[in-house]
């Protein structure tokens, strides 16, 4: 009841419902990838729920990609946060990069690229790819990402330039070859 | 500006603004496509969020059909502000408002009608069990809610609301058992569950009192009310 209660707007938490029913397997099974284990996974979800229920304004369209985007994110890292929040309990360290994201191989729709190029950029390291994916795709703003990564706006900035760097790096090797 | 000299791609912003967005709906589309929509969440978790959900999927039910499927209706405020053969806190309340409770298969619905209005006071929880820390509050002109968790993720909600006309509460009554507790002079209902759970419904001068907790006694929550309405 808590979750409706911070949403103000009739409309508004319709539509949180409406996106809870759509999107719950979604929310899931990203946090599933992450914790591999049903019963975090669930409260990883409740945790992702409640983070999504308190930015109901960030969210646009229910079907747009950068509100699916928004979800996935807010799900992987509430998700990330139970495991660090385990793994510190259980005395060992870990890094996001170690957590494996889904490896599943996407077809891309008709550009005027090879898909050898796209490859590129879906194959950054997740803490780079992440925050290219909501700033090139969700058109955040660098403080936005910051807020939603739990990051500071200086590592946004950082990670966006080195970004930049590693995929022009492959993108050269790629030509030479 | 995107640059292609040859065979030769410069990654600038707008590159990265054009091609991005194709590569993340590709991720997102294998992401779903992977997803099993067959997936039974536990029964604790269902629980938990259909009081989340509950309430506005019937509210938009209600309001889209009209028609209700009805096993009883029991007018409890109705007779109570008529009669009024009770004192004390029943009939202090009964001066403000009377409650109409529906019961259906799984779950009793609340609507309320105003008698006399009066301000609406919100009241600050005084005491909050030791390890918890507020996370959320929030507060309008008919209502105020505090959420507040421990270390172990445990969740303790408080909410108080004015009762209105318009107000509908639709509360699960698939509890696994129920106890009593006393708040001031009288016996309340607490929903309860096998995972710990409670949840207590208690209404009070022109208000609802709501109190959602996953892992407390019922000892801790007398003293958080006893602590909180005033």
């Amino acid at each position: 009841m808590i979750f409706l209660m911070v949403i103000d707007e009739p409309e508004e938490k319709r539509k949180f419902v409406q996106i809870y029913e759509k999107y719950r397997y979604l929310v899931y099974r990203v946090a599933w990838d992450v914790l591999r284990d049903p019963h975090l996974a669930e409260d990883a979800l409740q945790e992702a729920f409640w983070k999504i229920a308190v930015n109901m304004d960030k969210l646009g369209e229910i079907e747009e990609l950068a509100t699916k985007r928004y979800i996935i994110t807010v799900a992987k890292c509430a998700a990330i946060d139970i495991y660090r929040k385990r793994k510190r309990q259980m005395k060992e360290e870990i890094y996001v990069d170690e957590l494996s994201s889904v490896a599943e191989p996407c077809s891309y729709m008709e550009t005027d690229v090879d898909n050898a190029v796209l490859d590129i950029l879906k194959k950054l390291p997740v803490k780079y790819r992440d925050v290219f994916l909501l700033k090139y795709s969700s058109n955040m703003e660098n403080g936005e990402i910051a807020q939603l990564l739990g990051i500071t706006e200086e590592t946004v900035r950082k990670r966006i330039s080195r970004g930049k760097v590693m995929v022009q790096e492959a993108l050269d090797k790629m030509e030479e070859m | 500006m995107c640059e292609k000299k040859s065979n030769h791609i410069q990654v600038t912003d707008e590159w990265l603004y054009k091609y991005m967005p194709v590569v993340d709906e590709a991720i997102i589309r294998s992401l779903e496509m992977a997803t099993e929509g067959t997936y039974s969440f536990s029964r604790s978790h269902e629980r938990n969020m259909r009081r989340v959900i509950f309430r506005e999927r019937y509210g938009l039910f209600w309001q889209s059909t009209g028609i209700l499927k009805r096993i009883a209706a029991l007018f409890v405020g109705v007779i109570g502000a008529f009669s009024l053969v009770t004192f004390g806190v029943e009939a202090f309340r009964m001066i403000y408002y009377g409650t109409f409770v529906e019961e259906y298969e799984d779950h009793v619905v609340k609507t309320f009608e105003v008698y006399e209005d009066a301000p609406f006071v919100p009241c600050e929880p005084e005491y909050i069990p030791e390890g918890y820390e507020l996370v959320e509050s929030g507060k309008s002109v008919v209502d105020i809610y505090f959420s507040f968790k421990n270390g172990d993720g445990k969740w303790l909600l408080l909410s108080q609301t004015k009762a209105l006309n318009t107000t509908t509460y639709a509360i699960n009554s698939e509890y696994d058992y129920q106890e009593e507790m006393q708040i001031f002079d009288e016996i309340v209902k607490v929903d309860a569950y096998n995972s710990g759970q409670k949840y207590i419904f208690y209404e009070y001068g022109n208000c609802i009192f709501e109190v959602d907790a996953d892992a407390l006694t019922l000892e801790e929550i007398e003293k958080v009310f006893e602590n909180w309405i005033k």
